[in-house]
């Protein structure tokens, strides 16, 4: 009886002199767990292996790749316009915060386009944005890019054997610094998945199922936004009525037009019908912004 | 017996207490704020930058319950890593292999000492246009009132 109250009296201390720790060490018991299988079998299946800070960094580069190739429009009224769109649209995505932030610029070309590098640096192209007739629309565009993004797609389109790599050249090291030869390593390993994620950005194309689920997500990101959730659908519309040629652009790296509208005509999304005064008002200030003389 | 399963009890009652205590968590956005009430646009009581340690004590939807250097207040669950980050210090495990959240912590796969190597590798790209891009900001206010006056949801 005794030794029960003792051991009673002194049970509270040694939890609070263990328990943190010991908790720690549970918590994170999953993970040495997965440690001891096969760390680059597992690390290509990750979507995300890495870290935001590191997403940052290889969407930086991706982007200056991009910048390149095209010219940025230097309309800081437009831009600015975009942006309010854009972040309006991501605050509403399962990553409403990044390292880095949402940005959103204007590539000056007249090319259909657009590109979500990772990190959340969103190019569009003036192509683009001329083809959309509102604001909504703009928001539906951004809003598959900003899912992108989300979905850590142009991450997963570096190729395993690159993660591998990392781990290789950095081992388990957690240094800040690295000398000379590691960082020469990792720079080169650097220079390849920046190749990897760019191809697939403006050769290759995500996969359909990538793409659809872009779709999907953004679909869901306008409903809670309160734009109009039909608004991409009317943009694919909007293409093929203005007739704009098959070639090039975002339909070399999409799926058909007419199959991304079938998909969506068949996922029904309930969602309020949209106030056509402000869808109008929207309008409004989409197209100022896009042409101020008018 | 009676004494037994009070002794069960104080047991798991501390085991809860411990488990409900105060979690650390480091920022791992270049910087973000810590807000009176858990919403966007709630007013800002402190601002944080990347690594800033914080305790969380309570997640209230996509939000935490956090203090940082005395002061309470919430910041979205995005803008926060809860794993233990002082994986090396635990014992017993300097003899695993790097796992995925080991890389991940780490965070210095890809890193400013490496787009550093890359950049004089590549004089061609220009970054500066990168930075540019960067640059633009949007005012929490102005994004509050874009919101507003388009008829739009405020998160």
């Amino acid at each position: 009886m005794k030794k029960l109250s003792l051991t009673l009296f002194l049970v509270p201390f040694v939890l609070l002199a263990g328990c943190a720790e010991s908790i720690k060490v549970l918590a994170s018991a999953p993970e040495y767990i997965d440690t001891a299988v096969n760390v680059a079998g597992k690390l290509s299946k990750a979507i995300k292996p890495i870290a935001d800070e590191e997403e940052y960094y290889i969407g930086r580069a991706v982007a200056a790749k991009i910048l390149s190739s095209y010219n940025l429009l230097q309309d800081p009224a437009l831009t600015g316009y975009v942006n309010l769109v854009g972040r309006t649209v991501a605050l509403r995505s399962e990553r409403p915060f990044l390292y880095g932030g949402y940005h959103f610029a204007v590539l000056d070309t007249s090319e259909i386009n657009a590109f979500a590098c990772p990190g959340g640096i969103i190019f569009i192209t003036r192509g683009m944005l001329e083809i959309a007739s509102g604001e909504d629309e703009l928001a539906a565009v951004l809003a598959h890019e900003i899912a992108h993004v989300n979905h850590y797609d142009g991450i997963a389109s570096i190729k395993s054997a690159r993660w591998t790599a990392v781990l290789t050249a950095v081992g388990s090291s957690a240094a800040k610094q690295y000398g000379s030869e590691e960082v020469s390593q990792l720079a080169a390993i650097f220079d390849g998945a920046i190749d990897d994620v760019v191809k697939t950005l403006v050769v290759k194309g995500y996969s359909r199922s990538k793409e659809y689920a872009a779709d999907e997500a953004g679909r869901m990101y306008l409903a809670k936004a309160g734009y109009d959730p039909a608004a991409l659908k009317e943009f694919l519309n909007n293409f093929i009525r203005k007739g704009k040629s098959t070639e090039g652009g975002i339909l070399k790296t999409h799926p058909a037009t007419a199959e991304r509208i079938d998909k969506l005509m068949a996922n029904k999304l309930t969602a309020e019908k949209p106030d056509t005064a402000l869808v109008a008002f929207r309008t409004g200030r989409f197209l100022a912004a896009l042409n101020p003389s008018r | 017996m009676s004494i037994r399963y009070v002794s069960l009890a104080v047991l798991a009652a501390i085991l809860c207490a411990v488990s409900a205590h105060a979690e650390t968590a480091r920022v791992i956005t270049k910087e973000n704020a810590i807000r009176e009430q858990c919403r966007f646009f709630a007013p800002v009581k402190a601002m944080v930058r990347y690594n800033d340690q914080l305790e969380t004590t309570e997640q209230s939807g996509d939000w935490f319950k956090v203090t940082f250097k005395g002061l309470e207040g919430c910041i979205h669950k995005t803008a926060i890593d809860r794993k233990n980050i002082s994986l090396s210090g635990v014992k017993g495990t300097e003899k695993h292999s790097a796992s995925e959240a080991e890389v991940s912590l780490a965070g210095k796969g890809f890193s400013p000492q490496v787009e550093g190597s890359f950049r004089e590798k590549n004089p061609g790209l220009n970054f500066g246009l990168v930075d540019e891009v960067e640059k633009l900001s949007v005012a929490e206010m102005e994004l509050k009132g874009f919101m507003e006056s388009g008829g739009l949801r405020l998160p």
